[in-house]
This record gives C-alpha cells, structure tokens and sequence, in this order.
C-alpha cells in the first residue's frame, strides 16, 4: 500500500509538473523570445525483488526549453540584414520623397531661372525682364538652400540615430553580461539544469543587439556568451563589457566615427565597412553611399552653375557698358585642416582651393596631404589616391591647389558639399546684369561688297579692358583685298585672316586670337571694303551675353562634359530613385527570408495553444488517474482496517 | 509540421500590412494619375520624364519667343509699309517736278510738300517700340536713330541687329538698323553710280551684264563730238588722253557697253545716255558708293527750289534712281521679315506637334493607365478583404472553445 501510494503521488507530481510548465507555455504564448518548455520525465529506478523488478513509478528529470542553436542563428542573421535594409530604406526614402515633389524639386526653379535669362536675352533693356531674372535666380539659390537643408536635417538625424545607436548597444551589452552572471549563479547545479527564462531572455537581448548591429556569439562551459561584432571586435566577453563610443571622424570632423574603448583607456576606430547589419550599419552605409553621394551631387550641380554662369556673365557688358562682374557668389572647394599626421596637433597648412574644371568635378570628398615631399590627394570614400607628386595639385579632379603645407599635415577638401548651402545671387542691381556682348561690328558705309560680318562672340577677356568707354586698346578694322583674297587686320592678330568670296560666301567662321573673339564672315566683299570691331557704347538692346548665358542651360558642361546641369539633376533623381528602389527590393526579400526562418524557428520553439490545450486534458486526465490511484490505495487500507476492527 | 500559435497572428498581420501598403500605393496613383510616385517606383522614367519636361520648358521658352517675334516682325513690317508709302508719295512729287512745263511757283510747293514728307519719313524713323527704346538705333536702344533736319540727318545707332531665340539654335533677327535701312542705301544693282558733267545729256543708272562681271573698274565716257565717244579706263588714265578702251556712234538712248579693262572681249557693264551731249562732255561710272535718303531728299528740296536749267533733268532722274533704290531696299528688308515670318510660323507649327509629342512622350513614361490601375486596386481590395475574412476564421479556432 504504502508502495501504491509513493508509486501514485510521483505520478500525481509529474502529472501537476506538466500542467505547470503546460499552463507557463499558455501564459508565455505571447512574449517575444520565449522558447516552450517541456516536462522531461522518466521512470524512476526500479526496486529489485526476488521475483524481478518492481517499477517505482516516475521522477521528473528537468524542464528544457525545445530551442534549435541553428534555426535560431538563422532568425538572427537574417534579421540583423532585414533591420539592416529597412533602416537604408526608410532613411533614403526621405531623399527619394524629397525629389518626387515635382514642385520641391531642383528642376523647375532651374527651368523657371533659364526662363528668367532668355526674357532678359529677348528684351535686354527692359527693367522688369532684368527683374524677373534676379528674382528667378534669388528662387533657384533658395531652392538650392531649402534642399540643401533638407539633407542636412536628414544627415543631422543619421548622426543622432547612430550615437542612440551606439548608446543602445552599449546598454544591451551590459544586460548581457549581467544576465551571463545570473546564468552562471543560477546554473551552480550544472548545465543540465537549464535557467530556461533567463537564457530566453538572454537569447531575446541578443537578437535586440542583433537588430543595432549583426553580433555572433559563442557558449562558454559555464554557461555564458561571448559577443562579437565586426570583424571579430569583442563587445561582451562573460561578464566583462567592451563598450562601444563615438567620436569625431578623425578625416571629417562633421560625422560620428564608431571606436571600441580598450581596457587600458583609449578608443581604436572601426572601420566602418566592417560594422554591417542592424540599424547601426543600415545608417552607415546609407551615409557612405547614398547621403553623401546625393549631396555631393546637388552641390555640384551649383558648383557648376555658378562656376559656369560668372565665367560667361564675365563676357558681357552691362546697362553701364562695364564688364559684367560675378553674377553668384564664386565658390570654392570647402577645406578643413585635419589633424597633423606626425604632431597629432591640428595642421597648420594654409592652401586655397579654387575650381578649374567643372566638368572634371566628382561627387567625392578628398584628403589632401603632405608627407615632406610629395603631396597626394585621396578619395574619402575608398582611400584611393587620385594624385601624387612633388607640387600640389592642379588641375586635378577640376580642383587647383595654391599654398604651404608641412610635413604631415592633412586637410579635408568637400569641393561640393557645401556648395548648395552657399549658393547665393551676387547682384541685386538690375542694371548690373552682363546681357550685352563688350564690342560690336559695322561694317564701313562706303563699303560696295555685299559681305557681313556677324556679331562677334567674345570667348575670353583676352584682349578686353576693363574700362566702361574702350573694351579694346584700339578698334580692329578689317579690310578685304581681293587680290590675295585675303582681310588685312589692324588692332588685333592674327594680322591677316584668308577668305576666298568664290568659296566661303555662304559663311566662315573666324577666330582671332588676341583679343579672343569669333565670328562668321559672308558675302562677297568688294576690294577694299572695311569692317570695325569696336567697343559696343550705349548696346542696351544688345542680347548677345545673354543668349549665351541661356546657351548654358544646354551646354554639356557636368561630368566629364557629359551632362548638362538639368541632366546632372536627373541623374541624381534616378540614382536616388534605383537606390531606393533595390533598398526595398532588398528590405522585402530579407523580410520573406526572416519570415521563412521565424517559421521555421517557431514551428519548433512556439507555443502552438492547441497543443498546449490537449496537453493541458492529457495531464489532466493523469492527474486525476494518479489521484484514482491513491483512491485505491485509500479503499484498499480502509478494507485492511475494517477486517481488523 | 508544428505551427506556434504567434506566427498565425504575425503572418497574418504582416500580409494585410503589406496588402494595405500595396492599396495605399495604387490609390495614390489613382490620385495623382501619374504611375510613378517616387522616383524609386521607375527610376529610369522618372529620370527621362525630368529631362523632357526640361525640353517642354525650353519649347515653352521657344514659343514665346515665337510669340513675340511674330509680333515684332508685324509691327515691323508695318513701320516699313509706312515709310514706302511716304517714299511713294515723294516719288509721286518727283515725278510729278519732272514736267519742264512748271513754273518755279509750282516747284516750290512741291518743295514744301516734300519738305513736309521729309519730317514725317524722320518721324517714323524714330519710332519707340513698347518698351520706350527705339526702334531702328541697333543696339542702342536709348538713343535717338536719327537726329538732325532737312539740312542733315545722322544716324546715331549702330550697326546691330536685335535677335530672338526662336528654336534651339536658330537666332531669328527681328529688328532692322537704321543704317541699313536708310542711311546706306547702294545703287539697285548694288556696285556702280555714274555721273555726268553734261548739261544737256542725261546718263542711265546702268545695268551689270552679268551677276559678278563688274570687277569695281573706273570708266570714264568722253565725247570726241556730238555723235561719236570713247570709252577710257580712267583709274589707269584719269585724265582720259591715253588710247581708249574703245570707241562708238552716239544714239541717244542707246545701250553702251563698257568692256573689261584687262579683256576687251567681255561686257563688264551697260549704260545708255540720253539728250544732246556736246564735244568734250563726259560722263563718269565709278564703284557704288551708297546714298541715304535723307540727303536725297535734301538734294530733291535744294533742286526743286534753286536748280533751273539742263541741270535740273539730270538732278530729277538721279532722284529718282536714288529714291527707287530706296524704295527697293525698304521692300527687299520687308520681304526679308516676311520670309521670316514664314519662317517662324512654321517654327510656331512644329512647336504645337512637338508639344503633343512631349506630352505623349510624358504619358508613356510615367501616366498612369486607369484601366489597369482601377482594376488593379479592385484586385488589391478584394485581396484584402479575404485575408480579413480567413484571418478571422483561423484566429476563431482554438481547441479551448471545446474544452468546458
């Protein structure tokens, strides 16, 4: 009896065991991370009689957690990707709104400005088309400026979300060091008794951190976890933490740059292409390859413009008969001295930068440095070194470098970064607008020919002065002689030019060099028939620098001379656009992976409430036969007593 | 295969998640009717739909240039109509002065007639366009084209010649200088005058013999009696003693033929004198130098008022010579913006075909085709609404119901 009676009760344990961890299942149904847990029962040790062995009913052996170490790295790797792609996606979907707004967009203040010129090349002496093409440049800087600021809201966000970032791995690090210590208090009795909840919570912690950064983790004897990230930095060694920082870059001041604090003090930099997944690498890489680049790509756009639109203002003339001055704020490559390689002290260099080639210009930012001989300039962006040699720089990438530099001194060079920021209309004066070219020709009254000459197109000032009465040091008469069918030059060179009326009377184009001017010669001149090139006194109707300025709206001026501005612009809308686009197509994809394996980690580690239902009757029923059991143990006692009363 | 009771619920959520963004997505296409939202949604068409909108704002530029050219080149060619009429009227007058039956009395009035047409001609020379600038001073718009009275005019433009942007590449001119159109006037066949010393013979304005036979040579025609003449180079013999060029009958009317210098066997040019010309006459034919009208006139006024005698016939032909040449140019430069009208009216046209041509273009690439889209949303929809439906069967079975 009393046999029956222990027999029943371990059976009644057992049986209560599994309702408990059956009704901590359905409790726990819901809560992220958790792994069901399963009663492991097993026969208790059987007592040994002459006639055999008698069973001593069952014992319960512990409560695991049905957990699969594979399925669940395979949650975490494709989630750290996922966080990783939707963080890029979400963060240059601001870009890609921002360039969907037909009426936010660059393109229409840039038509709108163009507009404002050709007005001005069509009625060159009225006020109110001078006017509008003031205000219609005032809108195109503004707009520059509005998206300008957009971007750098947007940049000012990345760099708060990586520090937040960064602050957050931190304080996951430190929960799991401190959960590896409960885990290793709470195991004293040995792995195989398993601390199910705080490894869950642990494994949940790790995939949060997971979430911040792609983080690997290995299993120490005792129970706790190592973590690493990157290329193998250690953040959570047991219960020792290595907490990440973040600092100035050390080659651009203006963005965060992710170290690990070393134990002796000190922080090491991590480069940052080895720190991927999770929202912290969705950030930097979105930084490196999408902010920067469409930013560097709007500026250059303004870069060009401006650069471009005062070199051709420069060739005009204007209501006042003086040379057109700059038409926007000139703008130069920004330069930041970086700390000295040597001195570690911040670089004494003083070097200006200025623009010679527009079309040369990239989207990259550059170090420029100094090692006592040579000067190299290097790409940012892949550290690829795009010049070296004993002088600085000319001419490179359409920067040329004027100044002094010591040795190891470097200096951060953005030659359009900033551009759109300082993008600005240099005049406000309408009379000051260049649209009149500086000379004029006419041809000698006493001319008998029918040839003309067309209206010179200054290509440089070259051979111009400066002063509002006398563009040229003399006028420049040219006179046909039909004998050597050739134009004798006075006042300019070269001193004869050839042309043949029976050959080119349908129209030659003609360049002299000093001063630099085109323009076509046709007809048939008679012998001795002149033509003056002269100061263009009073040209108030004169549109020619104008139609010149408006010329630039379609002169492939960007990109290797590939690209108009309106061009470049578009290019940047659909590169944008594409990233934007495979960023999504990425985020799905990664999300249907992460999908795949949540399925397939949860069909062995979920709560499936159904199964916890029939275990529930089945314990149940147990139970309640364990307790029929020691019913009959009762009765069988009771009958026991009753013979013997 | 076990399933967890969360991942029903997850999979569920994130599929109607994912089938509302889809929704969202087509009603916004619906909305904005453009099948690109972002330029995520087609990079490539958004890029392209960018550049030709650029093009449709430089059509838009153009257009209105066109716009404004047609009208300049109108109002143009009505100033010029007005000065050919005065020019008519004048010649009228001119004509009119040549009947030797007038009396100094008569020839006066026409005088003050004339003088009368000499300041409207100023006027409509001077006239200001819309802007307040003047209309034929070129580039100088803020200076007066033409200054002065009957006893001299000058022009104080330039040379320039106002442009309009009308296609890519085509500057069309719209305006037209005051020199070209009144101060610099050559002959009708633009490269010789003649003169004459003669009292009582007239010579013609000749004609070229061919388009570029007349080399700019200098002739001199020297009567030897009333019948007979020579012919002389006079660059190379001014003073006409040398051997002639040749020689011919005097036949009043009749065509002369002045041969080339170095080639005795062409005809360089061909005159005619009319009238008695008397031994030792001559008459001069020298490269064209222009005339402007307004001294033509002068010299009209001058004439009618104090010219009497032989000379008088000579003076009314070269006038009118002078004003026929005038008259020409003003219709050559009126012809010249009427072909540019043309011109431009069929800029004007191409602009209307390829505006439709940009706004299909625009349509292809990024319109939205309602059909598809509508029946795409009712796709989206009915979608929707199952997973709804069987999310909220599934999430109703549970074994618990049946337990009591």
């Amino acid at each position: 009896m009393a046999g029956l009676l222990s027999i029943s009760l371990t059976g009644l344990n057992a049986a209560q065991a599994a309702l408990n961890t059956t009704s901590h299942n359905i409790s726990n149904a819901s809560v992220t991370g958790y792994t069901r847990q399963q009663v492991v029962q097993g026969t208790a040790d059987p007592k040994f009689t002459g006639v055999g062995f008698f069973g001593q009913g069952t014992e319960i052996s512990t409560v695991k957690r049905v957990y699969s170490q594979f399925l669940t790295a395979q949650v975490l790797a494709a989630d750290t990707s996922q966080v990783q792609y939707e963080t890029y996606y979400n963060q240059i979907k601001q870009v890609d709104n921002l360039l969907s707004d037909t009426t936010a967009g660059l393109s229409p203040a840039l038509e709108e400005f163009f507009r404002g010129v050709q007005q001005v090349a069509a009625d060159p002496s009225s006020i109110p088309s001078r006017q509008s093409m003031l205000s219609s440049s005032e809108a195109l800087a503004t707009r520059f400026q509005s998206m300008q600021s957009r971007f750098q809201e947007i940049r000012d966000g990345v760099e708060t979300q990586i520090s937040q970032s960064v602050s957050d791995i931190n304080a996951l690090a430190k929960k799991i060091a401190d959960l590896n210590l409960k885990i290793v208090s709470a195991q004293s009795a040995g792995p195989n008794v398993p601390a199910n909840d705080l490894l869950d919570q642990r494994d949940s912690i790790v995939a949060d951190l997971n979430k911040q950064i792609k983080a690997t983790t290995t299993t120490n004897s005792d129970g706790t976890i190592n973590v690493f990230i990157g290329s193998g930095q250690p953040l959570v060694m047991g219960q020792d933490v290595y907490s990440l920082s973040t600092a100035a870059s050390t080659t651009d001041p203006t963005r965060l740059s992710v170290g690990v604090e070393l134990a002796g003090g000190g922080v090491v930099t991590i480069p940052e292409n080895l720190l991927s997944g999770g929202t912290l690498g969705g950030l930097l890489s979105y930084r490196s390859d999408s902010l920067d680049t469409a930013q560097n790509a709007l500026g250059r756009i303004a870069v060009g413009l401006v650069t471009e639109f005062n070199a051709q203002h420069a060739l005009g003339q204007d209501l006042d008969g003086e040379l057109g001055g700059n038409y926007f704020t000139a703008l130069t490559p920004a330069m930041q001295n970086l700390p000295n390689l040597t001195t570690g002290a911040a670089s004494t260099a003083s070097v200006s930068a200025s623009i010679s080639d527009v079309s040369g210009l990239t989207t990259d930012d550059y170090v420029l440095s100094y090692d006592g001989t040579n000067y190299a300039l290097t790409r940012t962006s892949d550290s690829v070194s795009v010049y070296s040699g004993t002088t600085l720089p000319a001419g490179v990438d359409g920067m040329t470098f004027t100044g002094t530099m010591s040795a190891g001194d470097r200096i951060l060079v953005q030659p359009t970064r900033y551009a759109a920021r300082d993008i600005q209309v240099a005049i406000q004066d309408t009379r000051l607008i260049a649209a009149a070219s500086p000379v004029t020709v006419s041809k000698s009254t006493t001319n008998s020919g029918t040839g003309t000459i067309s209206q010179p197109t200054v290509n440089s000032l070259t051979g111009i002065l400066s002063s509002a009465s006398a563009h040229l040091a003399s006028d420049i008469t040219l006179t046909f002689n039909s004998t050597t069918n050739q134009f004798t030059v006075t006042g300019a060179l070269p001193a004869t030019i050839a042309y043949d009326p029976s050959s080119n009377a349908a129209g030659s184009s003609v360049t002299l060099t000093n001063p630099d001017l085109t323009f076509s010669i046709s007809g048939r001149p008679a012998n001795g028939d002149t033509f003056t090139i002269s100061t263009n006194v009073g040209g108030t109707k004169d549109g020619t620098n104008a139609n010149a300025l408006y010329a630039l709206q379609s002169a492939k001026d960007l990109i290797g001379g590939t690209a108009t501005f309106g061009y470049a612009y578009s290019q940047m809308v659909s590169d944008v656009g594409t990233k934007t686009s495979s960023a999504k197509i990425n985020s799905e994809a990664q999300q249907g992976l992460l999908d795949q394996a949540t399925a397939a980690q949860q069909s062995v580690s979920g709560v499936n409430l159904d199964e916890e239902a029939a275990n529930l009757l089945r314990y149940q029923q147990i139970y309640q036969a364990a307790s029929k059991c020691i019913g009959v143990a009762n009765t069988l006692f009771q009958d026991i007593l009753n013979i013997m009363g | 295969m076990r399933i967890s009771t969360s991942i029903i619920y997850d999979t569920n959520v994130s599929t109607i998640g994912r089938q509302q963004v889809d929704l969202v997505h087509t009603q916004q296409q619906l909305s904005t009717g453009s099948r690109v939202v972002n330029p995520s949604d087609d990079p490539v068409a958004s890029a392209r739909a960018l550049e030709v909108s650029q093009s449709v704002a430089h059509l838009a530029v153009q257009t209105e240039n066109q716009g404004t050219a047609m009208d300049t080149l109108k109002s143009l060619d009505s100033q010029l109509g007005s000065m050919s009429d005065v020019l008519d009227y004048i010649r009228e007058r001119v004509v009119q002065a040549g009947d030797g039956t007038l009396s100094q009395t008569d020839r006066d009035s026409l005088a003050t007639d004339i003088r009368t047409q000499f300041d409207s001609l100023l006027n409509l020379a001077n006239t200001k366009d819309s802007s307040g600038d003047y209309l034929f001073s070129g580039y100088k718009g803020d200076a007066q084209a033409f200054s002065g009275n009957l006893s001299g005019v000058t022009y104080q433009g330039d040379q320039g010649v106002r442009t309009l942007l009308v296609s890519n590449t085509r500057q069309v001119p719209v305006s037209v200088n005051g020199n070209e159109l009144l101060m610099n006037i050559s002959s009708i066949n633009g490269t010789f005058t003649s003169s004459a010393n003669s009292a009582a013979a007239v010579i013609s304005d000749g004609t070229v013999s061919g388009p570029v036979a007349y080399s700019g040579s200098h002739y001199g025609i020297k009567f030897t009696s009333a019948t007979t003449y020579d012919v002389f180079d006079t660059e190379a013999d001014p003073s006409m003693v040398g051997t002639p060029l040749g020689s011919g009958t005097y036949v009043s009317g009749q065509t002369i033929s002045l041969p080339d210098p170095s080639d005795a066997t062409t005809t360089e040019i061909q005159v005619s004198i009319a009238g008695s010309p008397a031994a030792g006459d001559t008459f001069a034919i020298t490269p064209g130098s222009s005339s402007d009208v307004f001294s033509t006139i002068k010299q009209l006024v001058i004439g009618l008022e104090s010219t009497t005698g032989t000379g008088y016939s000579q003076m009314i032909s070269d006038t009118l010579g002078r004003l026929d040449n005038a008259m020409e140019n003003i219709t050559r430069l009126r012809a010249q913006g009427g072909s540019r009208q043309v011109e431009v009216e069929a800029l004007q046209n191409i602009g209307g075909d390829t505006k439709i041509q940009y706004a299909d273009r625009l349509d292809r690439l990024v319109g939205l085709d309602y059909a598809s889209a509508i029946s795409d949303f009712q796709q989206q929809q009915t979608y929707l609404e199952a997973a709804r439906n069987t999310f909220a069967k599934i999430s109703g079975l549970s074994l618990f119901n049946f337990i009591s």
